[in-house]
């Protein structure tokens, strides 16, 4: 139930594999949610036919048999799993882009606690002027036993030239030119127009490689390459599809993984990912060690351990429990009378409550969002200028909102005690959406909505389905809105920077755009974009993003409400342990990107 | 009319339940002026206190200021919902069973058609599209789907009246159509009507709470949009029973109450639903209006 | 000869009903903003890094499901498929096709109402033809609790239980039931025996929320019938002539029956959709969830085969009862062919 499970917040999005409206989740079932209870079959079984019964007699006991070899996992995917194909649109867990790297890799991994790349099919990348150098590892293999070349990185590259379609095509907005100067080593050429070095490393850490022998078949079989189902995907990773249906996603890991010298061999020997009805019914599995990590927005975690005494965690032990990857915006379309005025965007940023949107609206997993669009965390905080921040951007402060309304912009209160500007402009009558069952998002509407009306700006909550919200907001066709910016990434800050700021790309009201969807527009932020895109040093990154962010503070085109992690990350160690936590960071606390190194070290507590 | 004196036991705890709700929706906010529904008391689920009897809910609200709201926003809804739908409804019943042949025929074709399909299946579909939560609309809308088990009642009822001999003096003296219905028809049904009616508020109540748990009306207050929150929130989950309860208790007594009143108004109206023999006498001259159980229409409504 | 213009009267008129439902089958789901491709599109958007593709999944999407085609050629096009009883394929879960979907979830949603449906009219009968027949304090108790159990919103009654039954709480150091889904996540369904009672367990709860509040509805029902019939002449008369009671309550509960079993004819033909908020509060995987899925998706061939099993049930049942009364009844048949 809720937006966390498919944050729109970050670049590759953990959701993607899900498949659409169930992730709505929409009635919790929390009333309603199935519980291991103790002494039945716990969740596993459903992978072997006879599967034993689980030893939990609730509390901390572990599973047994074969559900005690394998990892199960929650938040991903919602559907039926209908396809495998990483290049459609709905490809089921895990084989979306930007997914946990189980069946295929990357050629690097991004890693969120300080914004690196580490080394995954590649071993190595190098940037010399407008090349990037990436360099396989050794003995990269395919599941099926072929080698892993430079061919097929071409190739991965290559389909989405020849399929618009297909997820990652504006890799060639970025990027001029793949090429293979050995079997194991590419040349990627930065396209001298956009000069974006950031983007191209962003797809080059966020796009699965696909095996050449396996495709140009399946190319000549489909007229759009999204539309093969790939029920047999073969990849690279350590683990691949055992077998799925609409209750389940089940992994087994495979013989010989190419990466066993590296890294070694995955602790769990099968990887399970129940398909649950809703946030609710999942939560309640976990709590019953049903399930050992769980990406699900799950409010009040904490009572999980401090009152059910369950061994279940999070990366800190308290608040703001996770990690931030993220920023939901509250978008205001600039182009409707009285938000157009950034005296009035600004008086609104005031009024709102922000950390009563994270004490209640994001069960305490976020600090008070800051005026500015750098993460204060993480690979971003070195960007993040606390004393500019402090100096001229916003907080809660309801009596400077009105002072704006009424010294700066000069509005008076109607008889029904909201402010009308001079030349007659109402500040109200205005909804905010977000789609219904993202619960996070929609509290956090309700007391935007609640502020606002308190000081004097009439904003009415609504929250169609999804669809509904998704086509209104590209089209414009919206008064106020919380919607998703990039969040954490190799491309970010500067990727969110151009989805907040830039509007190049951004048709009128009326047509589709898919950045900046309230139409903002300031003539001084192209040339400092472009500056922060192409810069090849922090300081003048810093110096770039620095103004850009001011720009920002001073127009209020968006408002960040709250902070969430990439992916939210819960662990229950009854049956595995040693999952990395803030006291004991060996991995960041991921699923995608470099968190796949984590599922080596896990440990089973049970035999 | 003289015989109403008796009055069941039961009525007079229907009335007693139902003044206490309309009281506690209407009056509630008047006598406890410093607990609204928007009020800020807390955080996440904070527990019952001092200061919020009734707890907080998901974003920090205060929960008994929002059963007060709720409670008066349900009841207004059901009453509009209920008023449209019963006027509806006898207008097109009377009109069918008075006027009979092929204006009849049409009409109940129509009623059965719309009969047959689900309300709920229209209910959600509507509100999908309209996405809006203004209580005239939202009654609007709950009643174009319930008027039509009142029209096939009203209906059957005004085509027993339509043979009456009173009904023949009329139209000798000279009355028109309308007035014939209006005033010599219409009356004879006055309390059966009003039985519908009060089974169409209860429906509309329930019918709006059931919406409204499904995320189809998020916005404003309401008993069920309590109830909706504390599910997405996972109250059952985190024990914060503060959320669920009240709503669920109000909304079961507020249809305990109306169908209570119906049913014992369905004995004062309708003696032969009496026991004792003497009644049972004296009734046999009046009219015979079939017992206003809940019919499976209605039960459907809230499915 | 009347009998037989009875039924093709009222042939006519279900026909009739037949093909407004279809069309309202059709344009309703369309009136819904958005479309399908739209959630495909939300799927597929991540903070607008791929605009243009977007445009092309977009366009591809739109010429493959034919929406670009006129309402009216959709429509045709919908006719002919389902003459040839094809459902087509699920927008949503593309390219699944419809009937599987519906496949899949008919049983459950069969399984939870059919059982709940006779239980509850069975015993709700006898309580309410006992408490008719023994009047009194067990009268009045059995009429009020029964009239408040069926006054309790399913779904409120269904939130209590969870919270009693199936969730950790201060009564309850363990939850006894399951509180959704209708097995187990991560099972397959099979016919073993452990599969088997996993299912019994998970069926408990929307089972009980159910059963108990139609008892309530059914019990009210019979005892006002079996008291209106205590009155009527015939028993007076009965009485009068010096007829034992028992003989007397058996011809009493025959005639008080007969609006109850069209009741449960009827019931029978609303089941389908009757149960989909419950369906929905458990999270129980039958028609009821798969159609609230389809409307928030958009999926409108799901969305219409749907809602047109349910209305071809409650055309059906309706239908059937129209016919046995023609036959049990004559003055019903000649009251309804018009002649009055």
């Amino acid at each position: 139930m809720s937006a966390p499970d498919r944050t729109p917040t970050s670049v590759p999005d953990p959701a993607a594999s899900g498949q659409g409206a169930s992730r709505r989740t929409f009635l919790t079932g929390s009333a309603v949610a199935g519980l291991g209870v103790a002494g039945t079959m716990l969740a596993g079984c459903g992978t072997g036919s006879n599967s034993g019964k689980g030893g939990g007699k609730g509390g901390s006991a572990g599973r047994q048999g074969k559900s005690g070899d394998t990892l199960f996992i929650a938040g991903f995917q919602w559907g039926n799993p209908s396809n495998f194909n990483p290049l459609g649109t709905s490809a089921a867990w895990p084989c979306g882009n930007g997914n946990w790297q189980l069946v295929y890799e990357t050629l690097m991994r991004f890693n969120l606690l300080d914004g690196s790349l580490q080394p995954g099919l590649a071993k190595s990348m190098e940037q010399k002027g407008d090349k990037i150098t990436v360099t396989l590892q050794k003995g990269t293999k395919w599941n099926d036993g072929k080698d892993l070349t430079a061919d097929d990185v071409v190739y991965t590259f290559e389909l989405a030239k020849k399929h618009p379609e297909v997820s990652y095509a504006t890799f060639w907005d970025y990027c001029s030119k793949v090429e293979k100067t050995d079997a194991s080593t590419i040349d990627f050429t930065i396209d001298s127009k956009t000069n974006n070095p950031g983007m191209v490393k962003g797809s080059i850490a966020g796009t699965y490689i696909l095996p050449q022998h396996i495709w140009t078949a399946k190319e000549a079989k489909n007229k759009s390459i999204g539309n093969d189902l790939n029920l047999n995907p073969v990849g690279s990773g350590p683990f691949k599809i055992d077998k799925f249906d609409q209750t389940q996603v089940a992994l087994a890991q495979v013989d010989n993984y190419w990466g066993k010298g590296i890294w070694g061999t995955p602790a769990p020997k099968y990887a399970v990912h129940p398909i649950y009805k809703d946030n609710s019914a999942g939560d309640v599995a976990f709590q019953s060690n049903e399930v050992d990590i769980s990406q699900q927005f799950t409010p009040q975690v904490w009572k999980m351990w401090e009152v059910q005494k369950k061994p279940i965690s999070t990366w800190y032990k308290k608040a703001p429990y996770h990690v931030p990857g993220g920023m939901p915006m509250l978008v205001m379309n600039t182009t409707k009378k009285g938000l157009d005025n950034p005296k009035v965007r600004r008086a609104l940023a005031y009024c709102i409550d922000y950390a009563r949107i994270a004490a209640t609206a994001m069960s305490s997993y976020s600090v008070p969002a800051n005026p500015s669009l750098i993460l204060p965390t993480g690979g971003e905080a070195k960007y993040f200028d606390k004393g500019a921040v402090d100096k001229t951007g916003w907080k809660h402060d309801p009596a400077e909102s009105k002072r704006i309304l009424e010294k700066e912009l000069g509005a008076k209160k109607g008889g029904d005690g909201i402010y009308v500007l001079p030349d007659g402009t109402k500040l109200g009558g205005w909804t905010a959406q977000c789609p219904t069952g993202w619960t996070d998002w929609q509290s956090a509407l309700r007391i935007v909505a609640d502020n606002a009306k308190a000081v004097g700006i009439g904003i009415s909550t609504k929250f169609p389905q999804a669809p509904q919200v998704t086509q209104s907001v590209q089209n414009g066709d919206f008064d106020l809105a919380c919607w998703g910016v990039a969040g954490v990434g190799p491309a970010a800050p500067w990727q969110r920077f151009r989805d907040v700021l830039d509007d190049r790309g951004v048709p009128a009201p009326g047509k589709n755009a898919f950045y900046n969807y309230g139409r903002f527009k300031d003539s001084s932020v192209q040339s400092l974009l472009d500056k922060a895109g192409s810069s090849t040093d922090d300081n003048s990154l810093k110096s770039a993003l620095g103004q850009l962010d001011e720009i920002f503070r001073q127009n209020a085109p968006m408002v960040p409400l709250m902070y969430r992690p990439l992916e939210f990350f819960e662990f229950n160690e009854a049956t595995w342990t040693n999952f990395p936590s803030a006291a004991n960071p060996y991995a960041p606390p991921m699923f995608q990107g470099d968190g796949i190194t984590w599922i080596f070290k896990i440990k089973r507590t049970t035999k | 009319m003289k015989r109403l004196a008796r009055f069941p036991g039961r009525f007079y705890l229907a009335t007693f339940l139902i003044t206490l709700i309309v009281l506690f929706g209407f009056l509630g906010p008047v006598v406890f002026s410093g607990h609204n529904a928007n009020d800020v008391v807390g955080g996440l689920y904070d527990h019952p206190s001092g200061k919020a009897w009734l707890g907080t809910d998901n974003i920090g609200h205060d929960v008994f200021g929002e059963l007060m709201y709720g409670t008066r926003a349900s009841l207004e809804i059901g009453l509009l919902a209920g008023l449209l739908s019963t006027v509806v409804g006898t207008i097109i019943g009377v009109v069918a069973g008075y006027v009979g042949g092929m204006v009849d025929e049409m009409l109940m074709g129509l009623t059965n058609v719309l009969l047959t399909i689900p309300p709920i299946v229209i209910l959600i579909l509507i509100l999908v599209s309209l996405n809006t939560s203004g209580t005239l609309v939202l009654a609007i809308v709950l009643a174009s789907t319930a008027w039509t088990w009142t029209a096939r009642a009203v209906r059957a009822q005004a085509s027993s009246i339509r043979v009456r001999e009173h009904i023949d003096v009329a139209r000798l003296s000279g009355a028109n159509t309308f007035g014939i219905m209006s005033l010599d028809v219409l009356p004879y049904m006055l309390s059966y009507i009003f039985m519908a009616f009060v089974l169409q508020v209860a429906g509309a109540i329930l019918a709006e709470a059931g919406l409204a748990l499904l995320g189809l009306r998020a916005n404003g207050v309401s008993l069920g949009i309590m109830l909706h929150w504390s599910l997405a929130f996972e109250a059952l989950r985190t024990g914060a029973w503060w959320a669920f309860v009240p709503p669920t208790v109000l909304l079961t007594l507020i249809a305990f109450g109306l169908l209570l009143l119906q049913s014992s108004l369905d004995e004062v109206f309708n003696p032969r639903l009496r026991r004792s023999r003497k009644v049972r006498r004296l009734a046999a001259a009046t009219l015979s209006a079939p017992a206003v159980a809940p019919d499976p229409e209605e039960v459907a409504v809230r499915s | 000869m009347a009998f037989r213009r009875y039924i093709a009267k009222k042939a006519l008129w279900y026909l009739l009903a037949l093909i407004v439902a279809l069309v309202l089958n059709f344009f309703l789901p369309r009136l819904v903003p958005g479309n399908p491709v739209d959630s495909i599109i939300a799927q597929a958007s991540r903070s607008g890094a791929e605009g243009d593709q977007l445009r092309g999944i977009h366009d591809h999407y739109i010429k493959e499901f034919g929406l670009n085609k006129s309402m009216i050629e959709q429509f045709l096009t919908y006719l002919n498929n389902l003459i040839h009883g094809n459902l087509g394929l699920s927008f949503a879960n593309y390219p699944g096709t419809v009937s599987s979907q519906i496949k899949q979830a008919l049983p459950w949603t069969l399984g939870l109402q059919i059982p709940a449906i006779l239980i509850g009219w069975l015993v709700g009968n006898a309580v309410g033809a006992i408490a008719a027949y023994k009047g009194g304090w067990f009268d009045r108790s059995a009429f009020l609790g029964s009239l408040f159990l069926s006054a309790m919103p399913y779904y409120c009654l269904a939130i209590l239980l969870v919270y009693l039954l199936a969730v950790q709480n201060s009564i309850l150091p363990q939850p006894i039931l399951p509180a959704s889904g209708g097995y187990l996540p991560g099972t397959s369904p099979s016919w073993s025996g452990a599969f088997i009672a996993d299912v019994l367990r998970h069926y408990w709860m929307p089972f009980l929320s159910l059963v108990i509040v139609f008892i309530g509805g059914q019990a009210v029902g019979m005892r006002s019938m079996a008291i209106y019939e205590l009155g009527t002449d015939y028993v007076t008369y009965g009485r009068g002539l010096g007829l034992r009671d028992r003989t007397l309550m058996r011809y009493i509960f025959r005639n008080g029956m007969l609006p109850q079993v069209t009741g449960l004819a009827l019931s029978i033909g609303t089941l389908v959709g009757g149960a989909l908020i419950t369906e929905i509060v458990f999270s129980y995987p039958g028609v009821g969830t798969l159609l609230f899925n389809a409307i928030s998706q958009n999926d409108y061939p799901v969305l219409q085969a749907i809602t047109l099993i349910i209305t071809v049930a409650v055309l059906v049942a309706n239908f059937l009862v129209d016919l046995a009364y023609g036959i049990i009844d004559p003055r019903i048949r000649a009251a309804q062919a018009g002649e009055r």
